[in-house]
C-alpha cells in the first residue's frame, strides 16, 4: 500500500496566515513610515528613543540567552516535575518554587503535565506555586536589573515568590 | 494502547488534520481491540487554546499516542518526556492510517517530530539545544522590537501630561489601574520592562508600574481558558482573582518600600 508522506513536524505555517507578532511589527513598521513623510524629526526622534532602549538590552539580552541555554541543556520537564509533591511542607515549598523558576517555555505545553499532577494527587498548593513562580524568570534578570536596578529587581522577585506562596496557601484552602 | 487521533470527520473514514487545534474530532482508537470513540471537540477549531484543550482530551481517556498532521516540537518533547508519543501524520485516511499501523510500517516515535520512516539524520543533544533556544528566543522578538518601536513612537508623539492624566500619583487608584493593565495585556515579561520602564520615565509611579509588572507576569487573563481546561474552572478563576487581589497589595507595599529608599 502506499502510505502518504508523513510531516516531519517542522513546523510549516499555513500559507496566507501571518502570525500576531509579526502583524505588531509590520503595524509599527507602517506607523513609522507614516511618521517618516509627516515628520522627519519626530521620526528621528523615536529612532533615536528605539536606538538607546536597544543598545541597554544587547548585552542583557545576550546573558539571558545563555541562561536559558543552560537551563535548557540541564534542565527537564521530568526533573521539574519530579521536584512537586503530595502533602505541604517547607521542602515541597522550596521544590515547587524553584520547579517554577526554571520551568521554561510556554505554560501551554505545562498544562497537560500539570493535570497529569494533579490526577496523581499533587496538592493544588504545588500547582498554584508552580504557576506562580514561573513569573520569576532567571534568564530575564539581567535584562530586568539594567531596566529597574538591583534593589528593585530583588525586591519585585522577593515579593512574586512571597505572593506566590500567600495565594497557594489561599488557594488551597478553597480548592481540594 | 489508546490512540487519540485529530480527525476531520467522525468515522475512520475521515482524514488525520493537518493541525491539532484544527481538529473537529478527536478519535479514540483502542489499537488491541480495533474499537474506537468519536468525540467532538468542545471548542471552536482554531479558537486560542483549542490544540491544549485536545491535547487534555486526549489525555483525559488515556491515550498514549496522539496522531495529527503537525504540532509544536515544543508540546510533543515536553509530552515524550511523560511516556506520550506523537506521530506526525497527515493527507491520509484514518482507516488506512491504522492499517499501516498494524502492519507495523510506522514505527513508534521515541522522539517528536521525526518519524521512522523518514532516514533522517538526528541531531546532537547540544545542538537540538542551541537551535531550541534559539528559537524560544527568535519567538519573543518580534513582539519585544515592536514594544520598543511603540515606546520610541509613544514617547515622542504622546506628551507626559496625558500620562500623567490617567495615573494622577494616587496610590491606590494607581495601581489597581496599572493591575488592570497588566492583567490584559499579558505576554512575554521582557515587553513589561520596556513598558514600564518608559512610564517611569514619564512620571508614573512606582505603585502603578509594580502592579502592571506584576500582573502581567502572574494573572494571564489570555490563557484562562486553557489553564480552566486543565486544573478546573474554580481553581482557574480563584487563582485569578486571588492573585489580582494579591498583586495590588504586593505592588503597594513594593512601591512604599521604593519611596523609603529614595
Amino acid at each position: 500500500m502506499n502510505i502518504p508522506m508523513r510531516d516531519n513536524g517542522s513546523g510549516r505555517k499555513k500559507p496566507g496566515r501571518i502570525k500576531g507578532s509579526w502583524l505588531f511589527l509590520g503595524i509599527m513598521l507602517a506607523l513609522y513610515t507614516i511618521v517618516f513623510f509627516f515628520s522627519r524629526q519626530k521620526f528621528l526622534e523615536a529612532m533615536s528613543i528605539d536606538c538607546k532602549i536597544i543598545l541597554q538590552m544587547v548585552i542583557p539580552l545576550f546573558i539571558a540567552f545563555l541562561i536559558m541555554l543552560i537551563i535548557n541543556l540541564y534542565v527537564g520537564p521530568k526533573k521539574i516535575i519530579s521536584l512537586m509533591g503530595e502533602k505541604i511542607g517547607i521542602r515541597g515549598v522550596l521544590l515547587s518554587s524553584l520547579a517554577g523558576i526554571i520551568s521554561m517555555g510556554p505554560i501551554y505545553a505545562w498544562y497537560p503535565m500539570l493535570k497529569g499532577l494533579r490526577e496523581k494527587g499533587v496538592h493544588f498548593f504545588y500547582l498554584s506555586n508552580f504557576l506562580g513562580n514561573r513569573a520569576i524568570k532567571p534568564f530575564l534578570l539581567p535584562v530586568m536589573i539594567s531596566f529597574f536596578g538591583w534593589t528593585y529587581t530583588i525586591i519585585f522577585n522577593g515579593l512574586v515568590w512571597i505572593s506566590s506562596i500567600i495565594v497557594s496557601l489561599i488557594l488551597s484552602r478553597f480548592c481540594r | 494502547m489508546k490512540m487519540a487521533i485529530a480527525a476531520t470527520g467522525p468515522n475512520l473514514n475521515a482524514n488525520i488534520e493537518n493541525r491539532l487545534g484544527l481538529a473537529q474530532y478527536l478519535i479514540i482508537v483502542d489499537t488491541d481491540t480495533g474499537e474506537y470513540d468519536p468525540l467532538k471537540i468542545p471548542v471552536k477549531p482554531g479558537d486560542p487554546g483549542a490544540g491544549i484543550n485536545i491535547i487534555l482530551l486526549a489525555l483525559e481517556k488515556d491515550a498514549k499516542v496522539i496522531v495529527a498532521g503537525y504540532m509544536s516540537p515544543q508540546i510533543s518533547h515536553t509530552l515524550s518526556k511523560e511516556g506520550i508519543t506523537f506521530i506526525p501524520y497527515k493527507e491520509c485516511p484514518i482507516n488506512v492510517f491504522l492499517d499501516a499501523y498494524h502492519r507495523g510500517e510506522i514505527n513508534r516515535l521515541k522522539q517528536s517530530g521525526t518519524s521512522s520512516n523518514i532516514k533522517e539524520k538526528k541531531p546532537s543533544f547540544p545542538f537540538m539545544m542551541i537551535k531550541q533556544t534559539g528559537s524560544q528566543f527568535f519567538n519573543i522578538m518580534p513582539i519585544l522590537l515592536g514594544v520598543v518601536l511603540l515606546i520610541g513612537l509613544a514617547r515622542t508623539l504622546v506628551k507626559d501630561e496625558m500620562i500623567l492624566n490617567i495615573f494622577q500619583g494616587k496610590p491606590l487608584f494607581d495601581t489597581i489601574f496599572g493591575a488592570f493593565a497588566g492583567s490584559i495585556f499579558t505576554g512575554n515579561p521582557i515587553n513589561s520592562y520596556v513598558i514600564g520602564d518608559a512610564l517611569l520615565n514619564m512620571g508614573v509611579t512606582p505603585f502603578a508600574v509594580t502592579a502592571l509588572l506584576l500582573t502581567w507576569v502572574t494573572v494571564g487573563l489570555v490563557q484562562l481558558p486553557a489553564e480552566i481546561a486543565a486544573l478546573g474552572r474554580s481553581f482557574g478563576l480563584a487563582r485569578i482573582v486571588v492573585t489580582f487581589v494579591v498583586s495590588i497589595f504586593m505592588a503597594l507595599i513594593t512601591g512604599s518600600i521604593m519611596g523609603m529608599i529614595r
